[in-house]
């Protein structure tokens, strides 16, 4: 009786059914509960279940007896084979309403409906969404939304990316992709001067991560690498080049396996870039220009730091001008670490219209001259912002008469940086540097510009010292090479010549005490303390020697790639070595004034969207403080 | 109940909550929620308007939202026609200290505000909630967040299922209470 009906319905449920159905299909009036138009299959399996609470030893015997029925082993096998099969159907059926249930029952306890929970997961960021989706299946299910995938953030500490991510993510997003921000960003250390960005993009820093990278490869041979290839964006150009259509924001971090070709096509299906970031790739400025200029008209920020700092000179004029007519929207151009000659950074600088911050730091065969005659006239008359830091050539005496004389004339620039780790070139040796700009002339200039800060720290000849702070010792004498402020004389050049390779660390040349030679004026340094605090509140001209006679204490600038935005405002002379910020715990008043300008520095580079360097960890520190204060 | 071109921002609206709780709050104020703001517009409200959704407390918390930020809304357009601006700039400070301040409260009446923002459909005050049950998440790891965003609620369950099992000894009954002593300081602090 029980197996004519088992040989009748495969699809029946388990054979273990302990109640003797006689009837292919059962009798409605057996089961008083059951809907006379249920489904025959329904009914059985209802009936079955209603029996599961038999123990599993009286179905096994069941089953047995069933099994022994068989007169012929393939009907055993028949049956066993079927059993296992009903068997995980059933099982398989049970799980996935209990998964279902159970997400259902999230959806109820978390408390919000789908749209909001996207909502509320498309203000995360992709780390925490990815973390968000693997709690439940509901989750799960609105973190698949697009919406959540609008600003994509995969840059890692170490790599740990590889492209599966990438084009998953891209293709999540699809249409609603606004920002992408992809490679590796070495960890910032402290940022104790505490600016709103920290991003070290020291190139040392690049190449230790693809030394580990490197290392990370051959480990995982065979295995799934975590290397980003030169493909990883082919993403944006799939699907018709839909992803990038609305792209707006694209940043590229040490992704050293991408080239040209691969950076260029990507870039040609961005079209609505506005903000383009690329630190550490090793691509060639030319062709990088041109295909910004050829498939990105609405451009806003062009951050670009070489690989190779100082020795891709390919930027020719043609390029320049074509990339000064094809994006005039161009607002903030950051140019670092190239060959740079003053004909074609004029040609930049004077072509977009709106250009208002201008960072052309590291950047060799920069002589300054394009600043020459550039106020006033149309183009770089909006400038704010300009950094010119540690550009090996950057003439002394050359900015000593443009940049003044731009500044005068150009009402809104309000920022200035051309500090440099090795001085300034004076005019006509290259060999004798200038540690000492002379800038006085910008004294009165500041008194009209109560806004300008001009930032020019140098380190001190012969001063960089590597000691640790020793608090309150009064020596100022053999301290401070600082030069007297009352001095009116035009270019002071310190002797000894730093170290002339390029590459010089940051003992180039300076391990040399100070000579003796230096003049040094107390007195007069007391009174410009008076003089220059007095004017420090109005014109933000401090001097650095001002403080070395207050404190011989300043600010942290340890090495190249720093730029404290908020140590100091105004003008630093170059004096004694240097300090963090952070330990001038005992100047209270002078403190307050700092902290007041540094405020409106700090806000006008914010805005800028400066980055921030942290502090190296061997700054150098003034041997000694001066325990005069006022 | 005609909106003629005399009246002004005085005219008063009343709203109903679900509970039987009404509002009187100012036209200026009700129309922060664009909900309002249509079913005025289409007149379809005749002297209260019915808010099934929402209940009494919540509704007069987002009335406080919607008072507060219609208030500063008028103080900044007067400290610009003045060209105050420090004082329009601390306006803005106080404002965003009042925001943070308001969103401190616990999950379920969170929840509850953000469900409350999406039917009045009030934009500011959907995205500052949305926003810090965003910052609620993020930076967890998956395991957090499950245990953070069903806590409160499964401890709830925990404890009507164990009160039905048990009897009603004394000795079970201080335990019960010590129980539900213990699942509510969990879930006041569990936030």
């Amino acid at each position: 009786m029980d197996t004519s009906l088992l040989l009748h319905r495969p699809a029946a449920p388990k054979p273990k059914l302990k109640r003797p159905c006689c009837s292919p299909f059962p009798d409605s009036t057996r089961n008083p509960n059951s809907n006379p138009n249920q489904n025959p299959l329904d009914a059985l399996l209802e009936s079955f279940l209603e029996l599961s609470d038999s123990s599993a030893i009286a179905l096994d015997l069941s089953f047995d007896r069933i099994l022994e029925s068989k007169a012929y082993d393939s009907d055993k096998n028949d049956v066993i084979e079927r059993a296992l099969r009903l068997g995980s159907a059933l099982t398989e059926a049970a799980k996935r309403s209990a998964r279902r249930r159970a997400s259902m029952h999230n959806a109820a306890v978390w408390g919000l409906p789908s749209d909001l929970t996207i909502k509320v997961f498309s203000m995360l960021d992709t780390q925490s969404v990815c973390h968000a989706a693997a709690t439940c299946s509901f989750f799960h299910k609105c973190a698949a939304d697009p919406l959540c995938y609008s600003n994509i953030d995969l840059t890692t500490v170490v790599p740990k990316v590889n492209n599966m991510v990438v084009s998953t993510m891209i293709q999540r997003a699809g249409k609603v992709l606004r920002s992408l921000k992809l490679g590796v960003v070495p960890c910032p250390t402290v940022a104790s001067l505490g600016s709103s960005q920290s991003l070290v993009y020291s190139m040392r820093n690049s190449s230790d991560t693809s030394g580990f990278s490197w290392n990370d490869k051959r480990s995982r041979q065979g295995k799934e690498s975590f290397i980003l290839t030169r493909s990883c964006l082919a993403p944006l150009i799939a699907d018709g080049g839909a992803p990038g259509a609305l792209l707006r924001r694209l940043h590229l971090y040490n992704i050293e396996r991408m080239d040209n070709t691969a950076f260029g096509a990507a870039v040609s299906a961005c079209p609505s870039l506005l903000d383009l970031e690329i630190v550490g790739l090793h691509v060639e400025l030319r062709q990088t220009l041109e295909s910004v200029s050829r498939s990105c008209p609405l451009i806003e920020r062009l951050f670009f730091e070489s690989s190779k700092t100082g020795r891709d000179d390919s930027l020719k004029l043609p390029t320049c001008n074509d990339l000064v007519t094809n994006c005039p929207n161009l607002s903030s151009l950051a140019l670092r670490g190239f060959k740079l000659h003053d004909v074609k950074v004029r040609v930049l600088v004077k072509g977009f219209r709106k250009l208002k911050y201008v960072d052309f730091s590291t950047s060799y065969s920069i002589t300054g001259d394009f600043l020459r005659n550039l106020g006033g006239s149309i183009g770089g008359s909006l400038l704010e912002v300009l950094i010119l830091r540690d550009c090996m050539h950057l003439r002394e005496v050359r900015p000593k008469f443009s940049l003044p004389i731009y500044l005068s004339t150009s009402k809104k620039c309000y920022v200035n940086d051309v500090s440099n780790r090795e001085g300034l070139a004076s005019d006509d040796d290259w060999y004798r540097r200038c540690f000492t700009p002379s800038f006085m002339s910008l004294r009165e200039l500041l008194e009209e510009r109560p806004n300008l800060c001009v930032l020019a720290d140098f380190p001190a000849e012969g001063s960089f010292v590597e000691e640790p702070m020793t608090s309150s010792d009064l020596n100022s004498d053999t301290n401070s090479p600082s030069l007297s402020s009352s001095r009116t004389s035009e270019e002071y050049v310190l002797a000894s010549p730093s170290d002339s390779s390029y590459s010089s660390d940051q003992s180039s040349g300076n391990e040399d005490t100070p000579s003796s030679s230096y003049p040094i004026h107390e007195e007069s340094s007391d009174e410009s303390i008076a003089v220059f605090l007095e004017e420090a509140n109005a014109t933000r001209f401090i001097t650095r020697e001002v403080w070395s006679g207050v404190t011989g204490v300043l600010f942290c600038v340890a090495a190249e790639y720093i730029f404290r935005p908020c140590g100091v405002s105004g003008f630093i002379q170059p004096s004694t070595s240097l300090l963090t910020f952070q330990s001038l715990p005992t100047v209270r008043r002078v403190s307050s004034t700092l902290r007041l300008a540094s405020a409106t520095f700090e806000r006008i580079l914010a805005r800028h969207r400066v980055p921030v360097r942290s502090p190296i960890r061997n700054a150098h520190f003034c041997p000694r403080l001066s325990a005069r204060t006022l | 109940m005609s909106s003629s071109a005399a009246e002004n921002a005085s005219k008063k609206i009343t709203l109903r909550s679900s509970d039987g709780e009404v509002f009187e709050v100012e036209e200026a104020v009700a129309i922060e929620s664009q909900t309002i703001k249509h079913m005025i517009e289409d007149d379809c409200a005749d002297n209260v308007i019915p808010l099934p959704n929402v209940t009494g407390k919540i509704l007069s918390k987002v009335i406080e939202y919607c008072k507060r930020h219609v208030d500063a809304a008028a103080s900044a357009s007067a400290a610009k026609a003045d060209d105050k601006l420090a004082s329009a700039s601390v306006t803005d400070d106080d404002l965003k200290a009042f925001d943070a301040d308001f969103v401190k409260v616990d999950q379920a009446t969170l929840f509850d505000l953000i469900l409350a923002a999406n039917y009045l459909n009030i934009k500011g005050l959907l995205d500052l909630t949305c926003q810090t049950v965003a910052d609620m998440i993020k930076g967890k790891t998956p395991e957090e967040i499950e245990r953070h965003s069903t806590s409160r609620m499964t401890s709830l369950l925990k404890r009507k299922r164990k009160s039905e099992e048990r009897t009603n000894g004394l000795l079970s009954r201080t335990a019960t209470k010590i129980m539900k002593f213990s699942v509510l300081s969990s879930s006041i602090g569990g936030i």
